[in-house]
């Protein structure tokens, strides 16, 4: 019932606490307030000075492909006036910050800390306790040389000592910020960081490369089938083949034609042959003709032995003689007659030799008739074969555009077949030649030494402390204090009882 | 109940305390209107100026005094945390009954002869005794303050009977003209020992519980309050230490 009181008291409707009361009891516990004041202090500032001392380190990254280099675009964004809501794609900010979570990115992390020469060294104090121990060598010890345990233990607490803020907050750029117990853990940390997460974005664009890639091949694959059940390789061989067996017809029915004329020159040559030669062996060769012949035979030769001899004797005419002089003379004189005497005779063809043609033909007329009735027979073969080779080339033509007709129909399958392919071609181009579109400053700013809670921060949270310690100290000492202090609070006790007076004290 | 106690009907004895006001022109008053009537002697006693907080001791003996003005004659305080401090209240109080009224007081205090009373009142104390049948009652007497102790009446109950510590205790507050002032001990004390307190709490009108500010507890008071209230006894008011 005095506990119910005492509540009742300590409430105010207005105030929620009775702010009166508060200050009278302040007056009245002075020594539990001040003793209350000083462990606050004590508490707070001894975890002020046990605090681990963080050495921070950022970088800023912006997105290449949304962001605009110009300074006006980059005023615009700061005065809030760009319409694309500061030209930062949100869903690429998402995903950086959640990189920070997600399991494969940390791994990952983690791994790529273990390759450095420093990573023993490192600490990941997350406690804020400058007295707990958090090296990596520390680490593994406690996992007992157990790889999977000690990879699980990093993967918890490396999250822990960066952040990501992104441009929203930040007004321009992603800011990446590393804080560790350390400088050096610090500073290989963000540039751990920084590397892992372009180069998670850069998976993270081959990946939709990959995927797109995979569709078209899925894709490539299905149209593939389609055209193998229509059988088009078949067609374009078929095809391939017709055209060289129609190539090969044409040029089987050049030559046979050439052959055929050829033969039909030789046959019509053989046919004269043989008639010439009958006619002459009809015609036949006399004696006197032969004869003649013979004399105009010798008066040739006697007329190109005698030019010879007055050729040579002229050459040399300086130095002759009269004797000399007058044998070239005499023999101009023989020239002359000889010629006189050709002349009288006629310069026609030989009779000798067109004997000699009429024995020859007699005896080749056989084998002239020989070959005009094998060249006669091939003729006639070779008319019946360019007829059958002119039907062969009309079914294969028209095979080949049967063919043609069907590989038509086929052919917008094919194209985006190529289309796909040439696709596919490109995407995996994109897939190797791609770069992440987070761009990195080329300089972290210097690891700066700080607390967590800083002394303005412990000044604010010492006067929270203080002033809610006071509050509980105050009302719980005043709820279970039963004590009389004043008259006030007999009156407020005993209402109806009079407070009579004060005790006298004598002096001795 | 045979040791109930006495009703006062004396109206003239209640003109005598009507003498109220300061503290030297409550002398003359009595002088002109109660040396007749009664035996009264004012005593100036010494020690009433060796009060260090007479406004105190004023104010506290007005509430007394008006109490008795209606009619309540045997004052007992009680739950003062030691003997000398309700030794010296009680003594405060008959000192100023005495020279503020002229009303002569009884004062039962705890100890005889180490109490206060022998220690401050320095002017003629005399030892006497008060002889009934079987026992007897040592007093001290100054002028028209006289103290016995609870000692003694512990003495006499352990030496008569029931009836005749009723008789004796009739006898010792059959005075209607004057005011008593009782020093109880504590609760449990009276608890523990009820058989010889009762019949003194019979005989008193109201009591007076001391308060020690931080210290006394609020139960305590409460206690107090509820059993004196149960015993059908006037709960005067609280005295402040």
């Amino acid at each position: 019932m005095i506990l119910k009181e005492k509540i009742e008291r300590l409430i105010d409707e207005s105030t929620l606490l009775n702010i009166p009361l508060m200050f009278k009891l302040l007056f009245r516990y002075k020594f539990v307030v001040m003793a209350t004041i000083v462990f606050c202090l004590s508490v707070c500032s001894y975890l002020y000075t046990r605090q681990v001392e963080i050495y921070w380190s950022s970088i800023r990254f912006s997105n290449m492909q949304e962001k605009s280099s110009s300074p006006m675009d980059a005023i615009s964004v700061a005065l809030g006036t760009d319409a694309k809501d500061g030209g930062f794609n949100n869903s690429l900010a998402e995903e950086v910050r959640a990189l920070r979570l997600s399991m494969d990115f940390t791994r990952n992390l983690v791994n790529k800390l273990m390759e450095k020469e420093y990573f023993d060294k490192m600490d990941f104090n997350p406690t804020n306790k400058k007295s707990d121990k958090f090296i990596v060598s520390e680490l593994k010890n406690t996992c007992e040389g157990k790889e999977d345990c000690f990879i699980e233990a990093m993967v918890r607490l490396v999250p822990g000592f960066y952040s990501i803020e992104d441009p929203e907050r930040t007004g321009l750029n992603f800011v990446l910020e590393v804080g560790t117990a350390d400088k050096r853990t610090t500073e290989i940390l963000l540039d751990v960081v920084a590397k892992a997460i372009s180069a998670s974005r850069l998976d993270t664009i081959r990946m939709g490369y990959i995927e797109q890639t995979k569709s078209a091949e899925k894709l490539v694959a299905k149209e593939r089938v389609s055209l193998k059940e229509k059988n088009y390789l078949g067609l374009v061989k078929k095809k391939e083949l017709l055209k060289d067996e129609v190539t090969n017809l044409q040029y089987e029915i050049q030559i046979h034609n050439k052959l055929l004329m050829e033969n039909q020159s030789q046959l019509t040559i053989a046919e004269a042959k043989v008639q010439k030669a009958n006619s002459i062996i009809k015609l036949g060769v006399d004696n006197k003709g032969l004869n003649t012949d013979k004399k105009r035979n010798f008066l040739r030769e006697k007329i190109d032995n005698l030019s010879k001899d007055i050729n040579a004797l002229e050459l040399i005419r300086i130095s002759h003689s009269t004797r000399e002089i007058d044998i070239l003379n005499s023999l101009k004189k023989e020239l002359r007659k000889s010629e006189r005497k050709l002349k009288k005779l006629g310069n026609t063809r030989s009779v000798a030799s067109l004997n000699e043609f009429v024995q020859k033909s007699k005896i080749k007329v056989e084998e002239n008739e020989f070959n005009y009735r094998v060249f006669k027979g091939y003729a006639l073969k070779a008319s019946k074969k360019a007829v059958l080779l002119k039907e062969k080339s009309t079914g294969l033509v028209d095979s080949l555009l049967s063919t043609k007709t069907k590989l038509e129909h086929m052919r917008p399958s094919v194209n985006f077949l190529k289309a796909l392919e040439a696709k596919v071609i490109q995407l995996k181009l994109l897939e190797i030649t791609s770069t992440s579109d987070l761009k990195f400053d080329n300089f972290a700013t210097f690891p700066v030494k700080t607390k967590k809670i800083t002394r303005l921060m412990l000044f604010v949270y010492t006067v929270f402390f203080i002033v809610f310690s006071l509050l509980g100290v105050l009302c719980t000492r005043f709820l279970f204090d039963d004590n009389v202090y004043d008259e006030e609070d007999l009156k407020r006790i005993f209402p109806k009882v009079n407070v009579l007076g004060t005790a006298p004290t004598f002096e001795e | 109940m045979t040791a109930k106690k006495l009703e006062i009907k004396n109206t003239e004895s209640q003109g005598i305390s009507t003498g109220e006001g300061s503290f030297y022109g409550s002398v003359l008053k009595f002088n002109l209107q109660e040396k007749k009537e009664v035996d009264q002697t004012r005593l100036p006693l010494s020690c009433y100026f060796k009060v260090k907080n007479h406004i105190e001791l004023l104010s506290l003996g007005r509430n007394f005094h008006n109490s008795f003005k209606e009619g309540n004659r045997v004052f007992a305080l009680t739950g003062f945390a030691t003997s000398v401090d309700v030794e010296q209240t009680i003594l405060g109080l008959g000192a100023y009954f005495n020279f503020d009224h002229g009303i002569t007081c009884d004062l039962i205090t705890p100890e005889f002869r180490n109490s206060e009373f022998t220690k401050l009142v320095k002017e003629d104390v005399e030892e006497k005794v008060k002889k009934w049948d079987n026992c007897s009652l040592d007093y001290h007497k100054t002028y028209s303050l006289t103290q016995y102790s609870i000692t003694g009446l512990e003495n006499i109950f352990k030496s008569v009977d029931l009836i005749s510590f009723e008789n004796i205790l009739c006898d010792l507050f059959s005075k209607d003209n004057q005011a008593y002032f009782v020093a109880l001990p504590d609760l449990k004390t009276i608890e523990d020992n009820l058989e010889f307190y009762y019949p003194i709490l019979q005989h008193i009108d109201s009591v007076a519980i001391s308060t020690e500010l931080k210290k006394t507890k609020e139960k305590v008071l409460k206690k107090h309050m509820n059993y004196f209230e149960k015993s059908n006894i006037k709960i005067e008011g609280i005295i402040l230490k």
